[in-house]
This record gives structure tokens, C-alpha cells and sequence, in this order.
């Protein structure tokens, strides 16, 4: 009998692990020479199996599964609230931050234009209360006075930690990303551009355009945890006419154009939340409008921006982004893309954690 | 050897090779594999592993046809000695905060290392331990190179042990056979050895770091108690998790290894303890260090040779200076379990394993922190130093850990071993279906683990 169950054990052993490996093996796709360049043999194995490994999803899901059921929560820094995935890492070093804060002081002495600084909170932050304690390192809504109290007293300063925090049982972040929803960048802004001279267009006269009800973002595909409903992204809609003429995006040689600044064609790749102005995959974007005699903004730009754009086409002649990540990549600095003096206004739009592990404020220049 | 391409890949390749090869053929493709691991991890990793090989086996030629002539055959072996510790030195370190032995004395570390080789703390001692065996006439030379190679790298060992014994071992050499029983046993050890490392072990240095990561001045007794507990499980469950991996594969094919680890934290005092924590390498410097110093039965002299295989057991883990503090600890707690041995008898059996692991736990900080200070905040607070009320953490910690933290403490109690022993003895027609039920949720939950958990690997092994 005895012998009956070791021939059972090792066969079903090796038949699943052949099984697997052949998988792997035969079907299996290799990544693209250019992101494998410069790693050794072994490394190049790690990211094909990594890659190719069937079920990858699935084991993840059940190995999370398995974890929640003894009792644990956090995962790398994520936290499994209630129905929310919150991301709580953060590198913050304080040198780091006072350099940027330095080089926006910089800037702005040097530019003629009148110059924004608007810091968004993570869901980290505005949920901190249902974290557990010593979960982080910082407190966001202190992190922002700091970093506010250190700006030159010339840079007007935005507080959106109030709006979002009054909101916070709305559905102003995605459950699966980091990133803010439509809702938490209008809440933003609609406190926010008071400061910059406008009144805020009513909640009213936008209608809801659910464009996909299936994004799950980067966090869940961390844990796959099957309890964490999908996403939705859902855009503004404005009742009347959009103003929005034409939308040039640059990305090193590259342009491209396009009627709107929502690109469906993201909602076929598995980050729909890229529908604003295609994600952070661009150097400089150009924002025209039809209200020619309005202001022009020069938008530096953390990735919680592209949800923002859509708000400011109202106000606007002309929105220009540029993303210092990306200008570090090519190797450029601001002048090289436009010049600050053209513009009206300058607004440097972050969330805390980007705004954190930026340090290339000094491309400003 | 915890990884997705050791399970999934080499293992089904190598063993076929291994089943399909024969007997004679086996050692070969046995070195194969042990050439593909090393140079898998780093490719100058051969060099020392050759070099200690040749001269094993040379040396165990040379001592063994010089057996009458004394002189020749003790520099023989002294020679051979010399090599192995210095390639000891040279090329071990455990990348536990890249502490090396040169750190230990000098303070500096990545001075003179050339690079770190995989196994070196255990082809070396093999290494030793085969050429005084011959010297003492315990076995006879091995006459194929290829087997002496076989013996010195023996790849599944190589992580941290067992230490092995050539006289164990060298039936199995000359005429490895594997059978279902083995094989099927082999799996069983293999994937529980998974678990151990995966889950038990992983877990545990998590919540470790979760816990170290809070400022020792604000750390409630509880929560530092809970963090060194977490500490100890972590580091046991990670040696004896390679451990038996090494001895799952030695069972596939076809060696019978020594277990390693003899529930340690049930030993009633620290004399026992380190007998059953790492049986083999107490084993090993007890016939190799203290045993041949201590020859003349000199009281004093014992008690030196004590001190010094005490400072080289801990010195073998690789942890830097702070093996030197938890060593003297070790040695202190072993002297005051002389001195008070007539005292001791008389305790029960339960409240002496509860003493020593209370003294053990309040020792272990020496060994986790790197420097003595912070070990010393770390003790304090586990008496309570911290002043402050309202206790968030502890509560997190049980909430979220509480889980994790008794299936531990099972496995290293005699619970486990019971109920082990329970579920293996139970009606053979059942077991016919359970138990490779079991081995394949086994193997799934590696899995899981293995592709979930991402590449990033923490413990002390890497």
C-alpha cells in the first residue's frame, strides 16, 4: 500500500512540474532585446520565467489568499483596507525634499510668470486613519505644511489635503492604483482654482462617462487579491461644447495629435487609467483651446496631472506640460522644450510620494 | 536553491539525467549539476571548489600511503588544513550585511575578499574532516577522483549544511540507487523544506523587520519579546528549511543525510541546545577542534577548547563581530551551567527548557543587532525600558502575526513531530490518497509562493 502512495506522490510530481516547465518553455514569449540588454544569462532567465510562468495571476491571488487568511494585511508597504489597496511606501529623505524645494524657489525668482505649487495627498494619507500606527513614516498633511512653509513667499501655495479629505467617502482614488480619480482631481479642483483666478465649474454641469468598469491598476496586480472589486474611470463630460481645439504630444522626436485629451485606445492596454493624455509616456504636451484670449499655464507635471487637465480647459488658451522624469531621460532641460516666460502661470502639480522621489527640479532651468 | 528555476527546471532535467545514467555514471552527472549550480550563481565559484577537491583528494592519497611514517603524515595534513581554511577565508561570507570573518577583526568589511562563493562553509569542512579521518586511519583514501569530488561539493549541502561524513556517505557514492520509497520521501523533505523557508521563515523575519523598524526607545517589552521570538524562528526555520532541502534531494538520489536540527528550543540548557542546533556541525568541531585539542584531559586546558569551538561553531554562520559577543554568551551561559550543575539537576525538566529559552531570547539580540549598543537598547526594552502607555503595535503584531507565530511554535515543539508521526502511522488505504493529496497542495503552495512573492528574497541566506 505503502508503496502504491510514494509511486502516486513522485509521479504527480513530476507530471505538474513537467507539465509546467514545458509550458513555459514551448509557449513562452521572449522580452524585447532592447529591455534585456544589459543583463547577464541569469538575469535574462529570471525575466523569461517570470514572465512566461502559466498562471502567474492566479498564483499570486492564491498566495495572497493564503496570507490574509492567517491574519496579515500588508504586503511590501500595501495595504489591504477594507476594500482598498493603499500603498504606503515612501522614501523620504529630508535633504532630498529641501533641494527640490530649493530649485522651485529658483525657478521661480527667475520667471516672470506667477507661480502654483499644489501638492496632492495619496490615499495613504487621507486614509490614514484606517491604517494600522507605525504603518508610516510620515504624516502627509504635516509633510505638505513643511514642504509649503519652505517655498519662497512669492509661490502661491494650494491646499487640496481639505477638499480631499472632506470627500474621502467619495470615490476620489482608485481601489486598485495609486493614482486619484476623476472625482478626487475635481474636488481639488474645485477649491484649487479659486486661488488661480477662476470660479470652478459646477459639478452640474458635467455629466458622468463611465468609460471602463474593469481597470485594475498596479497595486492589484502586485497581490491579485480577488476580494478588491474592479475600478472604474470615469470621465467629466461637460454639458456644453468642450473647448478643447487640439492636443500635441511630444516624445523625442515624436509628435502626435489629437482632437481630445482622452485617448481610448488605452482602454484596450491593461492601464486604462492612460486614457488622460496617454499617461506619463510623453515629454511635452500641448493643450489648445478655443477661448484665444484666455491665460496660458505651464504645467509641471507628477503623474496625478494628466486627471487634472481636463478641469483647466475651461480657463485656458493654452496648457503646456512638461515632465521633468522625461526631460531627465532625453537628457534635456526646460529651456530646451519651451520658455516659462510665455506663460501666465506655472503650476507644479504632485502627489506627495512623486513629489518625494523627484530630484530633477533642477532641470528647471 | 529556492527558486522557481531550481524546482522547476533543473530538478526534472537533473533528475532524469541521474535516473537514466546508472550507477557508474551517477557521480558524474551528480558533479554536472553541482558545476551548473555554482557557475549559476557565480562562475569563479569553481576555482576554490576545485582547488579544495584536488587537494582533498591528493592529500588523502599522500596521508594515506605515508601512514607509517608520522611527521610526513601530520604535514600532510596540516598542509591540507591550511588550504581549506584559508579558502575558507577567502571566499566565505554570508551576505547577512555582507559580514564577513575579516570583519571580525579588523572592523572593516569587503577589505580584502575577493568574492564570496557559494558553499564555501561546507566544501571546506568537508574537506578537513576527509583528510583527518584518513590520518586517523578512520576510513581509507578514496581512490576515484571523481567520488572525493563528489563527497567535498556535495551541491544540496551546500547552503548550510548537513556537514557530512565521508564514512556516511561513501556506500552511497559507489552504488547510488533510488527507489520510489526514497524518491517519494525525498519529495516529502524537499517541499516541506519549501514551506519551512517560504512561508514559516519569511513570515517571521518579516514581522522581525516590521518590529526593528520601530525606534527601541518607544518598543513595549511585549513587542520586543514577540521581535526577538520572531528573530529566532526565522533564523531556525531558514537553516533548517536548507537543511532539509539538502536532505530531500540526498534522499532523490539516494543518500540518507543526517537531520540537522534535534528541536533545539526543547533542550533543557545550552549544553543540550547546541548539541541539537545544527547536530552536524557540533558534530564536526567537536571531533575536529575541541576532541584533539584537549587531548592531555588538562581541566583548563578543556575549558580553552570549549571557548575556541564555541567562538568557531558561531564564527561559521557568518555574522560578523557580533558572533564574537553572542559566542561569549554562549560560553558564559555554558560555564554558569557548570558551575551551578548539581543545582540544575534538581529543577524539572519543563521549567529548565523555559529558563533557557528565556536566557536564550535575552542573548539573541547580541547575535541580530550589529553593533553591541543597539542590542544593549533592545535588552533593556525587553525589560521594559520604554516609557510610554496605550500599546498599538502589540496588538497589530498578534492580530496580524498571531497565526504565523503558533504554526512556529508547533513545528519546533514536540507537537509537530507527534502529530507528524500520527498522520504517517494512520490506516495505509487512507494515506494512499492523502498523502499525495498533501505533497501536491504542498507543491502547489511553493508555487504559489515562489511566483507570488516575486524575486526579492530575504533571510539570512542570500
Amino acid at each position: 500500500m505503502k508503496k502504491i502512495a510514494d509511486c502516486l506522490t513522485v509521479a504527480a510530481f513530476f507530471i505538474i512540474i513537467v507539465m509546467f516547465a514545458a509550458r513555459t518553455l514551448l509557449f513562452g514569449k521572449t522580452a524585447a532585446a532592447n529591455e534585456t540588454e544589459n543583463m547577464n544569462i541569469r538575469q535574462k532567465t529570471e525575466t523569461y520565467v517570470d514572465g512566461n510562468f502559466p498562471l502567474s495571476a492566479n498564483w499570486k491571488s492564491l498566495r495572497t489568499t493564503m496570507l490574509v487568511m492567517t491574519g496579515k494585511n500588508e504586503f511590501d508597504n500595501v495595504y489591504i483596507l477594507q476594500k482598498r489597496l493603499v500603498d504606503t511606501s515612501c522614501d523620504y529623505d529630508k535633504e532630498k525634499f529641501l533641494e527640490s524645494v530649493e530649485d522651485i524657489n529658483k525657478f521661480a525668482a527667475g520667471t516672470s510668470a506667477q507661480t502654483y505649487v499644489m501638492l496632492v495627498p495619496t490615499a495613504a494619507g487621507i486614509y490614514s486613519s484606517q491604517l494600522p500606527a507605525y504603518a508610516q513614516d510620515i504624516d502627509q498633511r504635516e509633510l505638505i505644511d513643511r514642504i509649503y512653509y519652505a517655498l519662497n513667499k512669492d509661490i502661491s501655495t494650494i491646499d487640496t489635503f481639505y477638499p480631499l479629505y472632506s470627500a474621502r467617502s467619495n470615490y476620489i482614488y482608485y481601489r486598485t492604483d495609486k493614482k486619484w480619480t476623476s472625482f478626487g482631481a475635481y474636488y481639488a479642483y474645485a477649491e484649487g482654482i479659486k486661488q488661480m483666478g477662476f470660479e470652478p465649474v459646477a459639478l452640474s454641469n458635467y455629466d458622468q462617462e463611465y468609460a471602463s468598469d474593469s481597470f485594475y491598476g498596479n497595486l492589484y496586480s502586485k497581490l491579485c487579491y480577488s476580494r478588491i472589486p474592479a475600478d472604474r474611470v470615469n470621465i467629466f463630460r461637460s454639458k456644453y461644447q468642450s473647448t478643447v481645439e487640439s492636443v500635441e504630444l511630444y516624445s523625442g522626436e515624436q509628435m502626435l495629435t489629437a482632437k481630445s485629451v482622452y485617448f481610448r485606445s488605452a482602454l484596450k492596454t491593461s492601464d486604462k487609467s492612460n486614457i488622460f493624455l496617454q499617461g506619463d509616456n510623453f515629454t511635452k504636451a500641448t493643450v489648445k483651446t478655443t477661448l484665444e484670449d484666455g491665460p496660458k499655464l505651464l504645467l509641471v507635471k507628477g503623474s496625478y496631472a494628466n486627471t487634472f487637465v481636463p478641469f483647466l480647459t475651461p480657463h485656458y488658451s493654452e496648457i503646456t506640460l512638461v515632465d521633468p522624469d522625461k526631460l531627465e531621460e532625453e537628457g534635456k532641460t526646460l529651456s530646451d522644450t519651451v520658455n516659462p516666460d510665455d506663460y501666465d502661470q506655472v503650476l507644479f502639480l504632485y502627489d506627495c510620494d512623486e513629489f518625494l522621489e523627484t530630484n530633477n527640479f533642477d532641470l528647471l532651468k | 536553491m529556492v527558486s522557481i528555476e531550481f524546482l522547476y527546471f533543473f530538478l526534472p532535467v537533473f533528475m532524469g539525467l541521474y535516473a537514466i545514467a546508472g550507477t557508474r555514471f551517477r557521480s558524474v552527472i551528480f558533479l554536472l549539476g553541482t558545476v551548473v549550480l555554482t557557475l549559476w550563481l557565480s562562475p569563479w565559484g569553481l576555482v576554490p571548489m576545485t582547488v579544495c577537491s584536488v587537494s582533498s583528494y591528493v592529500f588523502g592519497r599522500l596521508i594515506e600511503r605515508s601512514a607509517d611514517k608520522k611527521k610526513l603524515k601530520k604535514l600532510w595534513l596540516v598542509l591540507s588544513a591550511v588550504i581549506n581554511v584559508s579558502a575558507f577565508v577567502l571566499f566565505f561570507r554570508s551576505n547577512y550585511l555582507t559580514a564577513d570573518i575579516f570583519q571580525i577583526f579588523t572592523g572593516e568589511s569587503e577589505n580584502f575578499k575577493i568574492f564570496a562563493v557559494w558553499g564555501t562553509g561546507v566544501f571546506t569542512l568537508h574537506g578537513i574532516s576527509y583528510c583527518a579521518d584518513i590520518c586517523r586511519g578512520e576510513i581509507d583514501s578514496e581512490h576515484s577522483f571523481l567520488l572525493t569530488a563528489q563527497y567535498i561539493c556535495f551541491f544540496p549541502c551546500m547552503t548550510c549544511g548537513p556537514l557530512l561524513r565521508f564514512r556516511d556517505v561513501s556506500d552511497t557514492l559507489h552504488k547510488p540507487l533510488i527507489s520510489s520509497a526514497k524518491l517519494a520521501e525525498g519529495i516529502k523533505l524537499l517541499l516541506f523544506g519549501y514551506v519551512e523557508k517560504l512561508l514559516l521563515s519569511n513570515s517571521m523575519y518579516e514581522l522581525w523587520e516590521h518590529i526593528n523598524s520601530v525606534n527601541v526607545n518607544s518598543l513595549s517589552a511585549a513587542c520586543a519579546w514577540l521581535g526577538i521570538i520572531a528573530f529566532s524562528f526565522s533564523f531556525y526555520y531558514e537553516y533548517r528549511a536548507f537543511s532539509d532541502i539538502a536532505r530531500g534531494i540526498g534522499l532523490m538520489t539516494g543518500f540518507e543525510l543526517p537531520e540537522n536540527f534535534d528541536q533545539p528550543f526543547m533542550s533543557g540548557g545550552f549544553n543540550e541546545f547546541i548539541k541539537r542546533f545544527c547536530t552536524t556541525l557540533y558534530r564536526w568541531v567537536r571531533d575536529y577542534v575541541y576532541v584533539p585539542l584537549c587531548r592531555g584531559k588538562n581541566e583548563k586546558l578543556s575549558l580553552w577548547a570549549m571557548f575556541l569551538s564555541v567562538f568557531i561553531a558561531c564564527m561559521w554562520f557568518g555574522f560578523g563581530r557580533r558572533t564574537l559577543l553572542f559566542a561569549a554568551f554562549i560560553c558564559f551561559m555554558l560555564g554558569m551551567e557548570f558551575i551551578l550543575k548539581r543545582v540544575i539537576v534538581v529543577i524539572p525538566n519543563i521549567l529548565r527548557c523555559a529558563f533557557m529559552n528565556i536566557l536564550f531570547l535575552l542573548g539573541l539580540p547580541l547575535f541580530a543587532f550589529p553593533d553591541a549598543e543597539k542590542a544593549a537598547g533592545y535588552i533593556m526594552s525587553m525589560f521594559g525600558s520604554a516609557k510610554f502607555s496605550g500599546d498599538v503595535l502589540v496588538i497589530y503584531v498578534i492580530k496580524t502575526s498571531a497565526v504565523m507565530l503558533l504554526i512556529c511554535g508547533f513545528f519546533a515543539t514536540n507537537i509537530g513531530r507527534f502529530v507528524k508521526k500520527k498522520i504517517t502511522s494512520a490506516n495505509s488505504n487512507i494515506a494512499v490518497v492523502v498523502v499525495p493529496l498533501i505533497e501536491i497542495g504542498f507543491l502547489l503552495l511553493c508555487t504559489a509562493f515562489l511566483v507570488g512573492g516575486g524575486r526579492h528574497l530575504t533571510g539570512f541566506l542570500f
